[in-house]
């Protein structure tokens, strides 16, 4: 077969134009990112509140990074990591982890605890969603969830949220496509992790998980509250859809 | 496979260059970001050797099928400009948005169009193996991977704390985490061997498809073949490492015998699809000359 009847000029030139462009749009939508004031959450979360207070000899967490060959790249998207351990009069210890990324992007964002837990050996035992309806956040309530997990040794109830930009994406689907949504509007939002974990003994009855894990949303909530009004934006957002 | 390649480039050749170049002009950026990122990690290691393998591979498919006189060349514009269309809104999104999936998966519809356009269905057709074996080079997102690598890793993980408990090594479990004496192993991505097992299934396919095999049967046995090929191979070496660790310790398990470790299974298991395929062609061919002469 003759190669220079199959392509000629005439058919090539549509083909190159509309591909140099779309390299140019490419190039042209890339968003810009903000190169914010760090947010020093280290200072801004207070060490008591509420009856709870920071004890000073904090308790072993599970890692905010998949602690795999992924590592490295996780962490590097990771601006501040805060952990620290409270406790109150009654003898309640709560782990708390802070994990806060100034730019989040596809490959760049703030990982899940179900990841996190699982890749770490702990065997999940149930994961939902647990809306929190609080005066905290104007137009909406928290998306936040609800862990059950064990290991060997014991097994851990875990509460978290992932606030991305304004919104509380529910899984990494919902991440991905807030990214992306920002994204094509011109902004890379910042993004950050609240999660809340207790260590319990693995054959703690349902009834008693529950107030367990109302006692952790009511800490959440607190801490929140805790913070300067200026401040909270860090933790919920700006309460815009 | 390889004939003698003229190279003689005419005016007539110019347009085909200057395509060729557009692509390069798209996707060369994607390989640096790519290069600089996900293809050091673990997962997507894989990624470069299949791509070059990939382009190889088109080239030599197309050079068959232009060369086959019952080929005929007739231009499919419409569905042809769509998957063109539908390529580059993915490469926009994807390149702006650094999101992988769609920047590198972009060049499916692309490159599927572009032929479309101006080769036709008949030639486009004929090369659709190429096209299957790009899904290899595009970057899944680690969740979709830990989806698919999961079941894997937990066999394995089974596999290995059975044959050593065989063996009566103090041995225990709990998920992917396997405690030997006073040890605890991680088995980790690499280790369950995704990269290795899709590379392995994508490899074991080409060489299929290149050395076309008459019996579709044995090209069906070949690759299902591949999976528990990568489970075995996989298992060896997590018994391997677990022992290494055993005897010598934790830096002697996760020291340099680590990385070799895993380069010579995955030899390894190569050369057993190569030799399982050349079994199967000798008995073939055995049962084929016995007919023969039976028949004579």
């Amino acid at each position: 077969m003759d190669k220079s009847s199959l392509v000629t000029w005439r058919r090539a030139v549509p083909l190159c134009v509309v591909t140099l462009l779309a390299s140019l749009s490419a190039w042209v939508l890339v968003p810009s990112a903000v190169i914010a004031a760090p947010a020093r959450l280290e200072q801004k979360i207070p060490a008591a509140f509420g009856g709870w207070k920071v004890l000073p000899d904090p308790t072993v967490q599970i890692s905010l990074v998949p602690g795999d060959d992924r590592t490295a790249a996780v962490a590097a998207t990771y601006d501040e990591a805060v952990m620290r351990t409270y406790g109150d009069a009654e003898g309640h210890r709560i782990m708390v982890a802070f994990a806060y990324g100034r730019n989040q992007r596809q490959e760049g964002k703030i990982h899940r605890p179900e990841l996190c837990y699982v890749a770490q050996g702990f065997a999940l035992d149930d994961s939902h969603a647990k809306d929190i309806a609080s005066d905290l956040v104007r137009s909406r309530s928290i998306a936040a969830r609800r862990m059950v997990t064990h290991s060997r040794d014991h097994a851990e109830l875990v509460s978290y949220w992932i606030r991305i930009g304004d919104r509380f994406p529910e899984n990494a689907v919902e991440s991905r496509l807030q990214i992306l949504g920002s994204g094509l509007l011109g902004k890379v939002p910042d993004g950050i992790l609240f999660r809340v974990s207790q260590a319990v003994p693995e054959d703690l009855p349902a009834a008693e998980r529950e107030r367990v894990f109302d006692r952790q949303e009511q800490f959440m909530v607190e801490l929140v509250k805790s913070l300067a009004a200026s401040d909270r934006h860090l933790l919920i957002g700006n309460g815009e859809a | 496979m390889f004939s003698r390649v003229r190279i003689k480039f005419t005016a007539a050749d110019a347009p085909w260059l200057a395509l060729i170049g557009c692509l390069l002009v798209l996707y060369v950026p994607t390989c640096v970001s790519l290069a600089q990122s996900l293809w050091l990690t673990d997962q997507n290691s894989q990624g470069p050797i299949v791509l070059v393998v990939a382009a190889w591979f088109f080239w030599f498919k197309l050079r068959a099928a232009l060369a086959d006189p019952a080929i005929v060349v007739r231009p499919a514009p419409v569905v042809g400009w769509s998957l063109i269309a539908l390529g580059l809104v993915l490469y926009v999104i994807g390149r702006s948005q650094q999101f992988y999936l769609f920047e590198a998966g972009s060049a499916i519809p692309l490159l599927l169009g572009a032929f479309l356009l101006l080769l036709g269905k008949a030639v486009t057709g004929r090369i659709w193996f190429a096209f299957f074996f790009l899904v290899f080079v595009i970057p899944m997102p680690g969740a979709v991977v830990d989806t698919l690598t999961q079941p894997m890793k937990i066999a394995v993980s089974w596999g290995s704390e059975g044959l050593l408990r065989l063996f009566g090594f103090p041995v225990a479990r709990q998920g992917v985490i396997i405690f030997i004496g006073s040890y605890q192993l991680l088995v980790a991505d690499a280790c369950a061997g995704l990269n290795s097992l899709f590379t392995l299934e994508a490899l074991g396919l080409l060489y299929m498809n290149a050395t076309r095999h008459e019996s579709a049967f044995r090209n069906f046995v070949l690759a299902a073949l591949i999976v528990p090929i990568s489970f075995t191979a996989n298992v060896v070496r997590v018994v391997t490492l677990a022992l290494i660790t055993y005897y010598a310790g934790d830096e002697a398990g996760q020291g340099f015998l680590h990385e070799f470790s895993g380069m010579v299974l995955f030899l390894t298991a190569l050369m057993l699809i190569i030799g399982l395929d050349s079994l199967l062609r000798s008995v073939h061919s055995y049962r084929r000359s016995r007919a023969v002469t039976q028949g004579a």
